[in-house]
């Protein structure tokens, strides 16, 4: 067959050149790796670093809901101003967002830490008791917390009924039981149980992987040397599920701390404010009460908080890789 | 060389196109190639579109007659209705979204005075209002009043929801009680003897749209309260108010179930229904829901039988009541804005209006004062308290008006709060009235 004598022609040479260059491009890490990168880093500029930067920007203008741009004003620092001086919603929302996390968190930590142990020495039946307990944290929070709704009801609650019930038994007489959503502090502590019911799930799992990092040599050298179950448990255990502790705290403040689910289906914050968290009280105020601005402000109040939380978990694991 | 054999049973890139247009193109007269022939786009008729958003209504068969007329509208005038009912709770969030987003549903329902937060986010309706106005008699004050904002209407009032008192009688008389309170303090001394016998009196002091401020604003204004004067000063801090919480403070612990701090609207319909409460302040809902599903009491006889609709207790500064109005808003982002008012007119209009209030069973009220003698009242007897004390209500805001930071009042339940601070015991009455004052200023600015 005759060769084409255009076969070395520019055209064709051009192109064999580019795709030397290119491939080469793409073989440096450096190149590849932000390529790689490009996709993920849109997604989170477009819907994390944008809406950050948005939701700042509002915290400092005057904006309400349906507001032209035109008469939006700076105003600085005053949302954040008027919160801490003249709004005592805002420190009751304060106070609840710390004692719901820090409960509820303490708490899931304990029951996770039990369970994955309990889970961990389990033989027969394994498979379907962890499908069991992972249940709370499959079905969606609203679900769930509609039929914890029909629980803590003053007059159809389960619980009060029983107690009712067994009173009568008794022969004590008739009592109406708690006012799980309708006292305060028990409508606090009862978003609270649904919060811990919902997440445990999430810390019992995690800390079974943990477990079952933990090589066996070491408990048996633990019992060799004397060590009671207690003892196994606080010297090799937990600082064997330290790491993975870390990473589910951390995961579970930010999660908790910013909660509106479970708040806005019981109780939408009442009775009078007892149970509103940074999340519910923005909401009301700024997609109901329609002033954007404070609403921002409000919900931005959780920024510096959780920045503090993750910082700590970047420093810890650094320092453990060291 | 080989030839091409050429089968005419084949179908060709030609061919197809030919009787795909042929097939799809008949309608518009000209299918693929004779718009490739033709050289012109085709043209088709946009079929119109009217998106609805309002509340799954507490009476079930006003939303089935609601989505009947839209049905009826939508074929008489080839546009395509959707209406969509959604939890009220959640209507003002959706509103807000769409009107900050500038897409969304072209009508919107509003309760309250809701809507003026919007400022002027929404259509002049003025015209459709004055022309219903004049037609039917006027509007009930309070109802003009929540839809309107620096003179113009910007939404159409629509219906009323009347909230009275919902009373078993025959509690009542086991307790020893034989007439309704007149006062505030007869239904405190009368509560606490029902009460004793387990039927309190049952109210939300929760964080809910309806019952919590069909309750709170008229007690208040019964003692004289007002959150602004009529130049828009807050004066919520004044003896009436800490007489009016002090006195709270002893109803709610003499007569009322501590429950009712967690109530939502629907919360004390069940209470009444399980025969857990004596009375309760509330709309047609309850004797209509025992009415349409033949609810029996202990002795099995029609609960409906048993209940009285009753005014609300007076208080020092005389008796009140509020009935929260409903109205439709067309926000400006609409497109449909034209349609939207013919819609509107069109539901406005006697013969769609009058079924609208009667297959609703007379569960809402019209804020047009000819309506006050429709034949709806003749046919639920049971129901014409909720007419009789129709036009005693206010305004929220008041003494001030009903504009934007009303409503943020509303719907921050500052008013409500400063009552469930006291009823909890979280707050002494000074603590509450001080509390409220502030939030009051925040949002009032003065």
């Amino acid at each position: 067959m005759k060769r084409n004598p255009h076969a070395d022609s520019l055209p064709a040479a051009r192109t064999s050149a580019r795709s030397k260059i290119s491939l080469g491009l793409l073989e440096r890490p450096g190149v590849l790796g932000y390529l790689l990168m490009a996709p993920a880093a849109a997604i989170i500029f477009f819907f994390v670093t944008y809406p950050f930067a948005w939701g700042v920007w509002m915290s400092l203008t005057n904006k309400q809901i349906g507001m032209p741009w035109s008469q939006v004003r700076f105003t600085g620092l005053m949302n954040y101003v008027d919160l801490l001086t003249k709004d005592g919603v805002f420190w009751t929302t304060v106070w609840n967002s710390f004692v719901y996390t820090g409960v509820a968190t303490a708490i899931k930590w304990v029951l996770g830490i039990w369970l994955a142990v309990l889970l961990n020495r389990m033989v027969r039946f394994q498979r379907m008791v962890r499908a069991a307990v992972l249940l709370p944290w499959i079905v969606p929070t609203v679900l769930s917390t509609i039929a914890f709704l029909w629980i803590f009801d003053p007059d159809f609650s389960v619980i009060n009924w029983t107690l009712r019930r067994f009173y009568t038994w008794m022969g004590w007489g008739y009592v109406k039981g708690p006012l799980w959503l309708g006292d305060p502090t028990l409508a606090l502590a009862s978003v609270t149980f649904v919060n811990i019911w919902r997440g445990t799930p999430f810390f019992a799992i995690s800390f079974l992987a943990g477990l079952q990092t933990i090589t066996p040599d070491l408990y048996e050298a633990a019992a060799i040397d004397g060590a009671s179950g207690w003892q196994r448990f606080w010297h090799v255990t937990l600082p064997g599920i330290k790491p993975i502790t870390v990473v589910v705290l951390v995961f579970s403040i930010i999660v908790t701390f910013s909660d509106f689910q479970i708040v806005y289906v019981l109780t939408r914050g009442g009775p009078a404010n007892s149970t509103h968290l940074f999340a519910t009280y923005a909401y009301q105020v700024a997609m109901v009460g329609t002033r954007l601005g404070l609403g921002a402000a409000i919900s931005l109040f959780m920024f510096p908080v959780l920045a503090l939380v993750i910082i700590f978990q970047l420093v810890y694991l650094r320092r453990e890789q060291a | 060389m080989a030839k091409k054999i050429v089968d005419d049973r084949a179908i060709t890139r030609r061919k197809f196109i030919k009787l795909a247009g042929v097939a799809t193109g008949m309608a518009a007269g000209a299918g693929i190639e004779g718009v490739l022939t033709s050289r012109r786009a085709p043209v088709f008729a946009q079929e119109r579109s009217l998106h609805f958003l309002l509340w799954k209504n507490f009476s079930p068969p006003a939303d089935v007659e609601i989505l009947r007329q839209g049905d009826e509208w939508g074929k008489q005038n080839k546009v395509n209705v959707k209406i969509e009912q959604i939890n009220a709770n959640d209507l003002p969030a959706r509103a807000s979204a769409a009107i900050e987003s500038k897409q969304g549903p072209d009508i919107i329902q509003f309760f309250h005075n809701w809507q003026n937060q919007y400022g002027d986010s929404l259509v002049d309706v003025t015209d459709i209002c004055t022309a219903l106005e004049s037609k039917y008699g006027g509007y009930v004050d309070y109802a003009k009043t929540h839809a309107m904002l620096d003179g113009r209407f910007n939404a159409v009032p629509h219906t009323i929801v009347p909230n009275i008192y919902v009373v078993r009688a025959s509690y009542m008389k086991a307790a020893g009680t034989t007439r309704w309170p007149k006062t505030w303090e007869e239904l405190r001394r009368e509560g606490k003897k029902w009460k004793a016998k387990g039927h309190p009196v049952g109210q939300t002091v929760g964080h809910t749209f309806g019952d919590a401020v069909d309750f709170t604003y008229p007690y208040l204004w019964s003692f004289g309260v007002a959150e602004r004067d009529d130049k828009g000063r807050v004066v919520i801090a004044s003896k009436q108010t800490l007489e009016a919480l002090k006195f709270f403070k002893a109803l709610w612990d003499d007569a009322m179930d501590p429950a009712g701090a967690g109530w939502d609207d629907s919360s004390n319909n069940r209470a009444f229904l399980s025969g857990a409460i004596t009375a309760t302040n509330n709309a047609p809902s309850i004797y209509l829901t025992a009415s349409n599903q033949v609810i029996l009491d202990e002795k099995g006889a029609p609960l409906v039988n048993d209940i009285l609709h009753v005014p609300n207790p007076g208080g020092p500064a005389g008796v009140f009541h509020y009935h929260y109005s409903q109205q439709l808003a067309i926000p400006k982002y609409s497109k449909n804005a034209e349609p939207a008012k013919e819609f509107i007119r069109w539901l406005m209009d006697k013969e769609q209006y009058t079924k609208y209030l009667r297959r609703g069973q007379a569960y809402q009220a019209s804020p047009l004062k000819a309506y006050m003698k429709d034949a709806m009242w003749d046919m639920f007897p049971a129901l014409k308290p909720f007419r009789d004390h129709l036009l005693e209500g206010r305004h929220v805001g008041w003494k001030g008006g009903a504009d934007a930071n009303a409503a943020r009042v509303v719907q921050n339940y500052v008013l409500i709060d400063m009552l469930a601070n006291v009823a909890t015991g979280k707050m002494t009455p000074e603590e509450s009235l001080k509390w409220a004052e502030g939030q009051l200023k925040s949002i009032y600015g003065a």
